[in-house]
């Protein structure tokens, strides 16, 4: 309390100007975030990409025109490099986690210190070094190099979240499990993951949105027009005269639908309380 | 943006050691940030995590 206001007022106690100015502030920021959405889904259905011009005409040409160029392949890529990165930077992420949060060993503080810059580290500067070696090693033009970028990429960020979740998970599971005869790989996998799952999905998520948005490290790593992924194959249709709207509105449209088609069938995994009555 | 100008000028002008000096710039700039941001904010993570 100061001066006899409490200091948590809830909506209810705010005045009509403050509750107004709030519910403006909340449609404006909804606009910002909304139109440019659904600007870009109505776009892709209108011959000049436009909302404005050919108000009336609807077509799916600007669809037809992407899949004729091969954008499903370019589908297919995204695909592949960012689910096996995803998959292999989660696994390895949930063993580090694992280890931070429960073992002492040497150096603890220093190497988890690193984990946290590697989050604000610009990748970027990276892409000399990594072209050079890659090129030595045959992995430009690959999807294993491109895997093998994007696992490092996001292992940072991935550790970081899952020690965050790991330390809400009691120790006391896993000595309970460790005292029925589980041997470490067993409270990991069968005990600690099933507990987690909520934690891994975030990760996992995030970590795969991560990789679906990258830009640079593709362009650089991945010439050859069949292995490009969908950041590059939306830019194709920027040309150095003209730009295909229509096309454009379509691909992006297509870019944001698979993301949203694998996500929200499991966005019901992500439910707090799994380790409420675990233990005693 | 200096991440796009790392890029072009490896990938499009070929010049390659002004690009590495643009991006240890760059990194310099992100390691006294990181420093900031971890004496700041992550110490504190880094004690409830570990």
């Amino acid at each position: 309390m100061i001066g006899g206001i409490p200091l948590r007022q809830s909506a209810r106690d705010l005045g009509p100007l403050a509750t107004a100015a709030a519910a403006a502030l909340a449609i404006i920021t909804l606009f910002v975030l909304v139109y440019p959405t659904i600007y870009v889904l109505i776009g892709s259905f209108k011959p000049g990409g436009g909302l404005l011009s050919q108000a009336g005409a609807f077509t799916f040409e600007n669809y037809l025109k992407i899949f004729r160029s091969g954008f499903s392949r370019f589908i297919l890529n995204s695909l592949v490099i960012c689910a096996t990165a995803t998959l292999v930077s989660t696994l390895l992420s949930i063993m580090a986690a694992y280890a931070f949060s429960r073992f002492d060993f040497p150096l603890k503080r220093t190497l988890f210190t690193g984990v946290l810059f590697g989050q604000v580290f610009p990748w970027i500067v990276l892409i000399n070094p990594l072209f050079v070696v890659f090129a030595a090693l045959h992995l430009i033009n690959s999807y294993v190099g491109m895997i093998l970028t994007y696992t490092a990429f996001t292992i940072p960020f991935s550790v970081y979240m899952l020690v965050g979740y790991l330390v809400t998970v009691p120790k006391s599971l896993d000595e309970a499990a460790v005292l029925d005869g589980a041997s470490r790989w067993q409270v990991i996998w069968l005990v600690i993951c099933p507990v987690m799952l909520p934690g891994f999905v975030a990760t996992a998520t995030y970590a795969f949105l991560l990789c679906w948005t990258e830009y640079l490290f593709a362009l650089a790593f991945l010439t050859q027009t069949d292995l490009k992924t969908l950041p590059l194959g939306l830019y194709q249709y920027f040309g150095d005269d003209n730009v295909d709207w229509g096309a454009v509105m379509a691909a992006s449209v297509v870019t944001t639908l698979p993301v949203f088609l694998l996500f929200l069938p499991i966005q019901g995994g992500i439910s707090p309380g799994r380790t409420v009555g675990a233990v005693k | 943006m200096l991440a796009t100008e790392v890029y072009i000028k490896a990938f499009v002008d070929f010049r390659l050691g002004y690009s590495s000096a643009i991006g240890m710039v760059m990194a310099l700039v992100m390691a006294i940030f990181g420093a900031v941001y971890l004496r700041l904010v992550a110490r504190r993570q880094l004690e409830e995590s570990l």
